[in-house]
């Protein structure tokens, strides 16, 4: 929030931008994210990578509604992952626990934490140093599991914290771990 | 702008906003300006600064009410004077005659195209060059006529698409020209 302090004695460039701010701008059709206070574009997901965030959603939910673990967050949900200066972070999937986020009417509004699970899937046009910023912001705001999901090598990278990570192949078995409890599914089952 | 084929798959700094961007950022009490979609934070006026602003203003509004000559606008109004990149400045008073009013009106406090009439109260924080160019901004967005109140001199310049600015001291008095038909007003009459 700006405070009377803030407000500059001559005209300053405004190249910081706040959570609230990037709330209310119009996307234009673009994914837009603030890393550092610092507003980034995003082109919107190809058919594939939409694809495959809906597939790994539908085969997560299930599981998730029905052991009332907690919810599963579609469509660019903003996470609010740091304060002054904000970092705005979106997953194409995110699972938040319960125990995050108790049950009830959520605001309209990016959520003030870190999903338990951030699920993204990495197009050809993800450059890795940003991919691998991106997985250190989630551990570093307090998410415990991410997933890396690869179509063209229809790989997932499990990620426990930035420097714990295996990368499953199409046979091997995806799993939840204390995360998701319960959960399995086989990776190649996300690239139908 | 340097274009690399990077840069147009991956994610892209945001430098560049628009009229409608900048309406949409909360203001906070903050006064923004877009200067060739760039935003800017202006400082906010002094007590002594609105005075001027009010006082011209409110002469400004009984003039061009009693006489039906258009509309007058209070400080802070935006005016969208450039387009692609954007620029959006705001007046300490205007004036549009009644021909120029789109007939739905003001939109959020933004007007659509550049004021017949702007009125800048200049503080003794604001750079000179900072106002030039705002003056010039006023003038390529087609301002027919442009006040500049010196606070702390006592003097109002006046500025034209045409021809040298003159300066009217404490003792002249200020003229509405063709562009406010009919309007003076004392100089010294300001500065109360």
């Amino acid at each position: 929030m700006a405070s009377y302090t803030t407000i500059p004695k001559r005209r300053t460039l405004k190249t910081l931008f706040t959570a609230e701010e990037l709330l209310y701008l119009p996307s234009n059709g673009r994914r837009l994210e603030l890393v550092e206070g610092k507003i980034y574009e995003m082109p919107p997901a190809n058919g594939r990578h939409a694809d495959i965030a809906g597939v790994t959603a539908s085969i997560l939910g299930p599981h998730i509604r029905s052991n009332r673990l907690g919810r599963i967050l579609v469509g660019d949900p903003g996470f609010i992952l740091r304060r002054n200066p904000d970092t705005v972070r979106a997953p194409d999937v995110a699972f938040v626990s319960y125990d995050r986020l108790p049950v009830g009417e959520l605001p309209e509004q990016y959520l003030p934490l870190a999903p338990d699970l951030a699920i993204e899937v990495v197009s050809p046009s993800n450059r890795t140093p940003e991919v691998l910023e991106k997985v250190a912001e989630w551990f570093q705001a307090g998410t415990r599991l991410v997933w890396l999901v690869y179509p063209s090598r229809r790989t997932v990278t499990v990620y426990r914290s930035i420097a714990d990570y295996v990368e499953l192949t199409e046979d091997d078995t995806l799993d939840g771990g204390e995360v998701v409890p319960g959960f399995v599914c086989n990776v190649g089952d996300l690239f139908i | 702008m340097t274009t690399r084929i990077t840069t147009l798959t991956g994610r892209r700094l945001k430098t560049l906003f628009t009229a409608e961007e900048l309406l949409c950022l909360p203001a906070d009490g903050r006064r923004l300006e877009l200067v060739k979609g760039r935003v800017y934070e202006m400082p906010l006026a002094d007590d002594r600064q609105t005075g001027v602003a009010v006082r011209i203003g409110a002469a400004l509004e009984t003039h061009v009410k009693g006489n039906s000559l258009g509309a007058a606008f209070p400080m802070g109004t935006k005016f969208v004077l450039g387009r692609d990149p954007d620029t959006v400045r705001a007046a300490d008073s205007a004036f549009v005659g009644r021909g120029r009013i789109p007939e739905n009106g003001l939109h959020q406090g933004c007007f659509p195209m550049a004021p017949d009439l702007a009125v800048e109260v200049v503080s003794p924080q604001d750079r000179p060059l900072d106002v030039r160019e705002k003056i010039e901004d006023w003038l390529q967005g087609g301002t027919r006529l442009i006040w500049v109140v010196q606070r702390v001199q006592r003097t109002v310049t006046i500025y034209r698409p045409l021809g040298d600015p003159t300066e009217l001291s404490e003792g002249a008095s200020l003229d509405g020209e063709e562009v406010v038909a009919g309007f003076t007003c004392e100089v010294r009459d300001l500065f109360v």
